[in-house]
């Protein structure tokens, strides 16, 4: 069944290309649109399904090793790149070489020999190697790619099912499913692509379709901006990501995963501070990985990318394309894992990131602004869960994240939709009793993401943290761990913050509008003075023919009413947004919401940890199903220098491997301990390891326990609380509230230096190269007087004299010579090749002069 | 790349075959009579390619040369019929100058090219030996196709390797020859035209037609036409 | 029947040359290698050479092209035949160049025919030494 893999990025392409080619054309309507790209991605989801059963549990299951579709001929020479030499990496190449001639010859030997064996290397070959580089277009099934393809298609088709509901009555619907099938099929090929030239067609694409729902509200101009910015944004990533590429081929002289990772698995690992070949590969597709997954120095698009839809938010900025740079990175980790410097940046900058992300969380006011710091910071987590070696663990979190953010981003559309387009959580409050499954849905959601046992996240993020204490692939582990659990708290108390300010309190919304940064196009109306409905102009064609505020979707008796007075309550006084009874949205709505609830729900059983064996009976429990015994087959382990085994074997936890002294030699350290194991200490004091996971498991809960009472005192018990809070801690609340000021910073540091550049670049092509030019001119021109005098009596007196004599001398011989007889010109051609020849020869043709003097002499 | 047997024989057969037929194309008095010549000379270099193994060119070469090239020359040689020259009315080679320059440059070039080819030969050899296991066209690289009927079969799968080869490596460069030949037809189209058939397309300077229609009243009769 | 003949030469010629050099020659003679193909396309070269410079007739000198250019082809398949031998990774390079000059040659012979017949149209000749335009 999994030959058809290759029908499930095409699919939604095709959806795509009916809808975005035909819609407008043939004017049709919202259901037609609906049908076509809910039913492609249907479709889609269907053949994943089937196909990652097959492969995994069905009868000719071929799991763990990936299935390509060119091996049923489904594919074809994509980029036909024909012999290119491997002109990198040979150092390391020839070390491995020899340490297998080492090793092969260690083996050979009698024990004396061994005794006496003092590791003599014998130099390797580094001179340069040749391959056939061959670019196919197949796609792959494997471990990884089967969990990324049944995340996007399933939490695809729930928030397609979604938008539906939630774009109802825009201009722009079919353009909206245009975009939103071609961004399934971009995604789609950067999950199932077969080599890292695919990934990055994906990766471009994905970065395309980002760019063009960013700027879905093209006629406004903060859509515009924050369009533009995303995509400028990426381009930082995207160049790290194209050398890394390129560095890739030059090393191994490939791009297929399967041969790539295979040579790089004997590759010699590099020890923290050293910049081997493949710590800068890693360096290059670990800032292509910033870029797309929104970490710390280019984070700043993924907030300003809220001005899209909200289901774009969901699909894209929360469930699906934000987590490539976490599919890229667990895809490469041999690659990552040879790089423990790499390893260590990795981990710091997701720490980082969960912190600062986090910490600004706290403070933002507009509903998708908290829910776009809180994926930063949970992406962080992730990189934090790759960096400290547990990459499975990472695509967990990527999974249980996809469930409930994506939730979190649908409920809080859903209740943006029921509010009629208000998005500033202060005018909201007590949505409970107007939005019941809105709320619901959003409560699993909201224990979720704090960790709550038994919710997804709890799983995930409780396993991430274990890990980072636990690691032992990288120094400061502790570090990471405590600044882990440090957001963790961060994010139980921001999004019970969350929850307090939208769904419970005070019905905030029938009182005076709070103003600010509510909608993007209304706040920016509002800072020029003009009346809020202003804000979007008439476009050409496509814009929405609803106006913020204006009501959407089925009318209820009591909304109605308020539409009607809304009407003459605008000629009255402007701006009068929040006085609307909010209403439940419509089931094609709130339908999704409760699916990704269930999953949010359970979705973590999957990854159920080794501290619970004492319950289940086994470290990962569940066989194939489990998604660490799932996933081991693509990692690789640097203890044995070989990928993991495909059941269980070694857990996520590295404990120091003994290993057989010629398998250590041959694949450099083993893993060491460096100074500080927070675990291990632990470890150390109370004699048990289930005990320890424990203690570790049980800080979580508390840390998620302490965040959520945070939040409850501030908001819910004592709402004055937050108001003082703020008072005392004035400049770090500014800090946050002013995302730390890193906007502005870019904008000084970079986007102005970049102006000023040009400005100065223009002076000086003003002034100075065009004034050299000038002067030039002048100088010239009175030196041509000059010299134009002399020319006219001297030199021309002298040239008539001379000129004279010459033309009567030689004007026979150059006319004689200038026959106009094609041939007399070939013949001079042909002596001029003569000649050529000759030269090459010449000094052979002057020995046998020489010869031929001397015989003669 | 070394044959042996019957192959050298024909090899030596074809190569004098080629030569003489190339100087007999040069110096035949009746253009007709230098274009079969030439005909034969490329049909023995055709045979000079099977022998090094490039079946597929050398079909190209009797295809595209004999059975094309050639027969546009033979038309053109009738059509720009000059009986002066082969019955012995015009002199066939230039003044005695330029022969004479031309025939020592000549007898230059080909001592210093045979040099050259000996010289590079032998480095050749030297950089890049042929292995010892290469002796005879069996033993090539790409495999042979079925026997025939006599049991052998010389015939290698030459042609499917020159296919992959060319649409894989050069498929760019075979686009763009077919832009060239394209190019030559409209051009070879646009330079055989009449001065009549342009003016009845209506392509010739006004001022220029208005001339001709000067020297040439019949011309004048194409114009209304033109309009 | 190449073999026959040997004895006879080497009875012929053995006073001129000594025995060793005779083997050498022999086989030279019987297993031609890549110069020999060198050799043969060197001297169609230089005959095409001789054409273009010494006729009158502007067509032979079209058709001497024609030899130079097959000239260039020669040794275009006999280097690839040598590649392919000695086992180069592109080897059929040679084979695919020497398609592009057929090609051009095809194209070239089509204009160039075509500027002949429009030359004989207006000049009315085809001795290239009655066309001495670039004078002007």
């Amino acid at each position: 069944m999994y030959k058809y893999i290759w029908l499930v990025p095409l699919l939604p392409l095709l959806g795509a290309a009916i809808n975005g080619l035909l819609g407008r054309k043939l004017r049709f309507s919202e259901t037609v649109i609906g049908g076509i790209a809910v039913g492609s991605v249907a479709l889609a989801f269907l053949i994943s399904v089937v196909a990652v059963y097959s492969y995994g549990f069905g009868s000719h299951a071929q799991w763990p090793n990936p299935y390509l579709t060119s091996q049923d001929g489904f594919s074809f020479n994509w980029i036909p790149g024909g012999a290119v030499s491997i002109n990198q990496g040979l150092h390391e190449r020839s070390a491995v070489e020899a340490q297998k001639q080492a090793a092969e010859r260690f083996a050979a030997m009698t024990p004396e020999e061994r005794a006496q064996y003092q590791g003599v290397f014998v130099a390797g070959n580094t001179s340069p190697r040749y391959a056939l580089l061959n670019i196919e277009w197949s796609y792959q099934l494997d471990p990884l790619s089967s969990i990324f393809m049944l995340v996007v298609t399933g939490v695809g088709l729930c928030i397609f099912i979604f938008a539906t509901g939630y774009m109802h009555g825009e201009t722009g619907f079919y353009r909206f499913f245009a975009y939103m099938g071609l961004f399934m099929f971009a995604m789609l090929v950067l999950v199932m692509g077969s080599n890292f030239l695919m990934m990055f067609v994906g990766w471009e694409g994905v970065g395309l379709c980002s760019y063009l729902l960013i700027g879905y509200y093209f006629d406004r101009q903060e859509a515009a901006n924050a369009s533009r910015k995303a995509f400028i944004t990426n381009r930082v990533g995207d160049f790290g990501f194209a050398l890394a590429i390129f560095g890739i081929i030059a090393v191994f002289g490939s791009a297929q995963y399967t041969e790539v990772f295979d040579q790089a698995r004997a590759f010699p690992r590099e020890p923290l501070g050293q910049w081997g070949v493949l710590s800068w590969i890693a360096l290059g597709l670990f800032i292509g990985a910033c870029g797309k997954s929104a970490q710390l120095p280019l984070h700043v698009w993924l907030p300003d990318a809220m001005a899209g839809p909200t289901p774009v938010s969901a699909l894209i900025h929360a469930a699906t394309m934000v987590t490539a740079g976490l599919y890229m990175v667990t895809r490469t980790n041999v690659i990552f894992q040879h790089s423990q410097t790499m390893l260590l940046v990795v981990a710091l900058v997701g720490a980082a990131t969960a912190i600062f992300a986090a910490t600004i969380g706290i403070t933002q006011n507009d509903i998708k602004k908290v829910l776009a710091y809180s994926t930063v910071s949970q992406l962080g987590f992730m990189f934090m869960a790759c960096g400290v070696g547990a990459f499975v663990i990472a695509i967990f979190h990527v999974m249980t994240h996809a469930f409930f953010k994506a939730l979190m981003f649908l409920g809080a559309g859903s209740v943006i939709h029921g509010m009629h387009h208000e998005q500033d959580m202060r005018r909201m409050g007590g949505l409970k009793k107007y939005m019941p499954y809105t709320y619901w849905t959003f409560f699993a959601g909201w224990l979720a993401i704090c960790g709550i046992i038994p919710f997804s996240g709890f799983w995930s993020k409780d396993e991430i943290l274990w890990n980072a204490a636990s690691t032992t692939q990288i120094p400061l582990g502790w570090l990471i761990w405590l600044v882990g659990t440090i957001a963790a708290i961060c994010t139980a108390f921001y999004m019970t913050r969350l929850m307090a300010m939208t769904f419970w309190g005070r019905e905030r919304f029938l009182e005076a509008h709070a103003g600010g940064e509510a909608d993007e196009a209304h706040a920016s109306a509002y800072d020029k003075g003009l009346a809020p409905h202003d804000a979007v102009h008439p476009a050409a064609g496509d814009r929405p023919r609803h106006q913020p505020g204006e009501h959407v979707g089925p009318v209820h008796e009591d909304v109605a009413h308020h539409v009607t007075t809304h009407g003459h309550a605008d000629e009255d006084h402007g701006h009068h947004h929040g006085a609307h009874i909010p209403h439940e949205s419509p089931p094609s709505m709130w339908v999704p919401l409760v699916v990704l609830a269930i999953l949010a729900t359970i979705g973590g059983f999957v990854g159920v940890g080794p501290a619970f064996n004492f319950i289940t009976g086994a470290e990962h429990p569940g066989g194939r199903l489990n998604i660490v015994n799932w996933l081991n087959p693509i990692i690789w382990d640097p203890a044995t220098g070989d990928f993991k085994h495909a059941e269980g074997g070694h857990g996520e936890a590295a404990e120091s491997h003994e290993s057989a002294p010629v398998a250590a030699s041959e694949h450099g350290s083993a893993p060491i301990s460096h100074g500080f194991n927070l675990a291990h200490a632990v470890d150390n004091v109370v004699h048990s390891h289930l005990l320890t996971e424990w203690i570790f498991i049980i800080i979580s809960l508390i840390a998620a326990g302490i965040g959520i009472l945070l939040g409850f005192l501030f908001y819910v018990w004592r709402p004055a609380l937050p108001n003082i809070w703020a008072q005392r801690l004035r400049p770090l609340y500014h800090a946050s509230y002013n995302k730390y000021w890193v906007d502005e910073f870019y904008g000084w540091a970079i986007t102005r230096r970049t102006m000023d550049a040009a400005r100065a670049v223009f002076t000086f092509d003003f002034k100075i190269v065009d004034g050299i030019v000038n002067g030039l001119a002048t100088v010239s021109r009175g030196f041509s007087r000059v010299v134009g005098g002399v020319d006219k009596y001297f030199v021309d007196g002298l040239v008539n004299t001379i000129g004279a004599f010459i033309v009567r001398l030689m004007s026979p011989l150059l006319r004689a010579a200038q026959t106009g007889l094609t041939q007399n010109y070939a013949l001079v051609m042909v002596l001029g090749l003569m000649i050529a020849v000759a030269a090459f020869f010449a000094r052979d043709i002057a020995t046998a002069l020489r010869n031929m003097f001397a015989a003669i002499m | 790349m070394i044959l042996s047997g019957y192959e050298a024989l024909f090899f030596w057969i074809f190569a004098l075959a080629a030569i003489f037929a190339a100087l007999l194309t040069v110096m035949a008095r009746n253009a007709v009579h230098s274009a079969l010549f030439l005909i034969s000379s490329l049909v023995s270099v055709a045979a000079l390619f099977v022998l090094a193994g490039a079946e597929f060119i050398a079909g190209v070469q009797i295809l595209v040369y004999v059975g094309g090239v050639m027969v546009l020359f033979l038309f053109v040689i009738m059509l720009v019929n000059v009986g002066a020259e082969e019955h012995g009315r015009e002199e066939i080679f230039n003044n005695r100058r330029q022969v004479t320059a031309s025939l020592i440059f000549c007898f230059l070039l080909v001592a210093g090219v045979l040099y050259a080819v000996n010289e590079g030969y032998r480095g050749l050899q030297k950089s890049r030996p042929i292995p010892e296991n290469a002796l005879g066209a069996g033993t090539r690289p790409t495999e042979t196709g079925p026997p025939g009927a006599t049991g052998t079969s010389m015939i290698t799968k030459d042609t499917e390797a020159v296919g992959n080869s060319l649409y894989r490596y050069a498929s760019l460069p075979f686009e763009i020859a077919s832009v060239l030949l394209l190019v030559a037809i409209i051009g070879s189209v646009m330079l055989a035209r009449t001065l009549k058939q342009e003016a009845s397309a209506d392509d010739v300077d006004p001022e220029l037609l208005q001339e001709e229609i000067a020297r040439d009243s019949e011309l004048a009769k194409l114009e209304p036409q033109s309009e | 029947m190449l073999n026959s003949f040997i004895p006879i030469l080497a009875f012929l010629f053995q006073e001129v040359v000594g025995n060793d050099r005779l083997a050498q020659m022999k086989h030279a003679a019987t297993h031609p290698d890549l110069s020999k193909f060198l050799v043969i396309g060197a001297l169609l070269f230089i005959i095409g050479v001789a054409g273009v410079l010494t006729r009158r007739n502007i067509i032979v000198i079209f058709m001497s092209i024609e030899l130079i250019l097959n000239a260039a082809n020669l040794n275009f398949v006999a280097f690839s035949r040598y590649l392919q031998e000695t086992g180069s990774v592109n080897a059929l390079a040679g084979q695919i160049f020497t398609v592009f000059v057929i090609v051009v040659a095809a194209a070239e012979a089509a204009i160039g025919l075509g500027i002949v017949i429009a030359l004989y149209r207006n000049k009315e000749t085809i001795w290239v030494d009655e066309i001495d335009l670039l004078k002007w």
